[in-house]
């Protein structure tokens, strides 16, 4: 372990990560985002007049689905439209950043050296718009990988090749 | 093989089997078409067992291992060599009865990690990974002899014990183990055997049981804190037997590239922890195991699946001059260290309370409406008390320690737990912060390992941060491989 030298570097130039300045995702991600959540909330209306359509339950009962799924859209709408500015990445020399969310903000860091492999993927709706997602997994189960959705092809090669270059480099 | 292949599967159907039963009128009506399914169902199975104890070879070829296994889809699985992580060797029940061991196949990176053959001679299988072991090191020789220079201690000597628990020690561990699990246990069994007698009972007398039960009630008091007395003892009695039996002989050898873990009495376990693999330890206590000295250390494997509890490689009846030395060699650097420490905020008690108030109601109220206002309230505020403290101590112990070398992470509540991972091991590194630790400053911190990833609650987001730029800084100067 004679390899570290750093325990003498000060805490002030280890550099920090909020410092940078992060690239938000492509804008037309955003209407990707309202017709994902247009279906959900046509959907469970369908469902949710069905039931109180052909089964008979005490009326309380209804209320309280009611109340239920308006909060869980309520929460959504906060989470994908407050949560859209959020939805932030930076590339540095050595490793790639990523935030999202708004009711709870994650912000991840993943090193180009410690990176499995890359995938450039694309769902049906991102293709209507012409956006991909981009999946960056690193080893072990599945909670330490990233995936940044919503951005446009240029960005998305350019991450790509840029974290294939830096995994040859070792 | 056929036969642990064929009561494997039979064990495995049995449940499916037993169901027709649960209903009466089929119980009734179609025993006769029932009993002849099964038959057909049990032939069937004879031939498929079989016919796949036909099918399933193995053979070694230049550079890989091969195996031939299926039925209806035949299958061929080639293992390159290089790609075997580890060989283990174990035996349970059925196999020592049988006389067989099976043999298990780890491979690296792969999504289905490892492969199983499920029964051989102890001779056979202690030949094959020998030979495998014997191939393997002919192809790692540019990494063996860089290796050498470090580690040239023990060649030629018999391999060194690092631990061997005797029985007294035995004895101490499973008098230091949690008996909670125990108690477990007992819960299942015994609400299951209420239900089946009060089932059987209400058939006789509907009316009469009622009557009979309140007039009772003194007599139930009694009975319920003779029962809690009851279920505590056979507990720990069950808890004790259990660890006794799976750690039963318990030995760590010092090898080349690591340990080998022995185990078991029914079943014995031979296990191999790989120093390259590593990637988290944990070490246990308890007061108890405190005062015998002892501790139950856990090391987690680089693995593509998640790593639960029981996957990870666990040793107890550690002291801790003996962790201190598996530490320095899984690890090869020593444990004490100075760390920048982030505690969590007690603040994640307002979290915890609604826990405690849920388990409270949960234990409160039943006995409300059952037993006694006045009992309920005891018992209620005596969970309330005790969940409280449990969280609190969560509170107190919890934190995570940073050094260029390592992190630290400390868990537990009435254990301890101290989690160490190097930090050149660490495959990414998040910081998490909902809307209302927003305004208090505070968040968690989510470190991700190839063997899983471990969270910090609530602990200042200042604090967070500079523990992740630091690791990250490291991981970026660091040449060490995570595996």
């Amino acid at each position: 372990m004679s390899d570290f030298s750093n325990l003498s570097v000060k805490l002030e130039n280890i550099p920090d990560f909020k410092s940078i300045e992060l690239t938000p995702i492509h804008p037309k991600f955003r209407r990707i985002l309202s017709i994902r959540y247009s279906i959900a909330l046509i959907l469970s209306a369908l469902v949710l007049s069905t039931l109180i359509y052909y089964v008979s339950l005490p009326l309380w009962s209804y209320s309280l689905m009611i109340f239920v799924t308006l909060t869980i859209f309520v929460l959504i709408y906060l989470e994908f439209f407050e949560g859209f500015p959020n939805r932030k990445f930076g590339i540095r020399e050595l490793d790639i950043i990523y935030q999202i969310g708004f009711l709870v903000k994650k912000e991840t860091i993943v090193p180009f050296n410690r990176i499995q492999h890359i995938e450039v993927t694309q769902s049906l709706l991102l293709r209507k718009f012409n956006l991909y997602s981009l999946l960056i997994y690193t080893a072990g189960e599945s909670s330490g990988d990233l995936k940044i959705a919503g951005l446009d092809h240029h960005t998305a090669q350019k991450i790509k090749s840029k974290v294939l270059q830096e995994i040859e480099d070792e | 093989m056929f036969i642990t292949d064929l009561l494997k599967n039979v064990r495995q159907n049995f449940i499916v089997l037993l169901l027709p039963f649960v209903n009466e009128k089929i119980r009734t009506d179609y025993l006769w078409i029932f009993l002849l399914i099964l038959s057909s169902l049990l032939l069937f199975q004879f031939i498929y067992s079989y016919k796949s104890y036909l099918n399933y070879q193995f053979y070694i070829k230049k550079d890989a291992l091969c195996l031939d296994h299926g039925v209806f889809k035949k299958s061929n699985l080639e293992i390159p060599f290089y790609r075997i992580q580890n060989i283990s060797i174990e035996q349970n029940i059925i196999q020592r009865i049988l006389g067989v061991v099976g043999l298990k196949i780890d491979t690296a990176g792969a999504k289905s990690s490892e492969v199983r053959i499920k029964a051989l001679s102890e001779m056979m299988a202690n030949d094959l990974k020998r030979e495998l072991v014997e191939i393997k090191k002919t192809i790692d020789v540019p990494d063996e002899t860089k290796k050498n220079t470090t580690v040239s201690t023990n060649q030629g000597t018999e391999p060194e014990h690092v631990l061997k628990l005797g029985f007294s020690q035995l004895l101490k561990v499973g008098i230091s183990s949690n008996f909670f699990k125990g108690i477990g246990i007992i819960f299942l069994v015994l609400t299951s055997t209420y239900d089946m007698l009060s089932d059987l009972f209400n058939v006789f007398y509907d009316d009469d049981l009622n009557d009979e039960l309140y007039r009772s009630i003194p007599k139930t008091l009694s009975f319920t804190l003779f029962m809690i007395f009851f279920i505590l003892i056979t507990g720990f009695i069950i808890t004790m037997a259990s660890v006794m039996f799976k750690y039963f002989n318990l030995s760590i050898l010092n090898r080349k590239e690591g340990f080998q873990v022995n185990y078991g009495l029914l079943k014995k376990e031979n296990k191999f922890i790989k120093r390259q693999k590593t990637q988290i330890i944990e070490r246990e206590t308890n007061p108890i195991k405190k005062f015998f000295d002892t501790s139950n250390v856990y090391v987690s494997q680089a693995s593509s699946s998640r790593v639960n509890q029981k996957q990870k490689i666990g040793i107890v009846g550690v002291n801790d001059q003996q962790f201190h030395k598996i530490f320095q060699t899984l690890f090869k650097t020593d444990i004490d260290k100075q760390f920048y420490v982030a505690r969590t905020d007690i603040r994640y008690l307002i979290r915890s309370f609604w826990f405690q108030v849920l388990m409270t109601l949960l234990f409160g109220l039943p006995i409300y409406f059952f037993i006694d206002p006045v009992v309920a309230f005891v018992i209620g505020s005596i969970v309330f008390i005790a969940v409280g403290m449990i969280n609190y101590l969560t509170v107190i112990k919890s934190y995570v320690g940073y050094d260029a070398l390592f992190l630290k992470i400390g868990s537990g509540s009435i254990h301890t737990k101290s989690s160490y991972i190097p930090t050149h091991k660490v495959q990414s590194i998040s910081v998490r912060q909902s809307i209302l630790q927003r305004s208090s400053d505070l968040s968690d911190l989510i470190i991700n390992t190839a063997a899983g990833s471990k969270k910090i609650n609530f602990i200042p987001y200042d604090k967070a941060i500079t523990i992740m730029n630091n690791t990250n800084y490291n991981l970026h100067q660091t040449k060490e491989e995570w595996m």
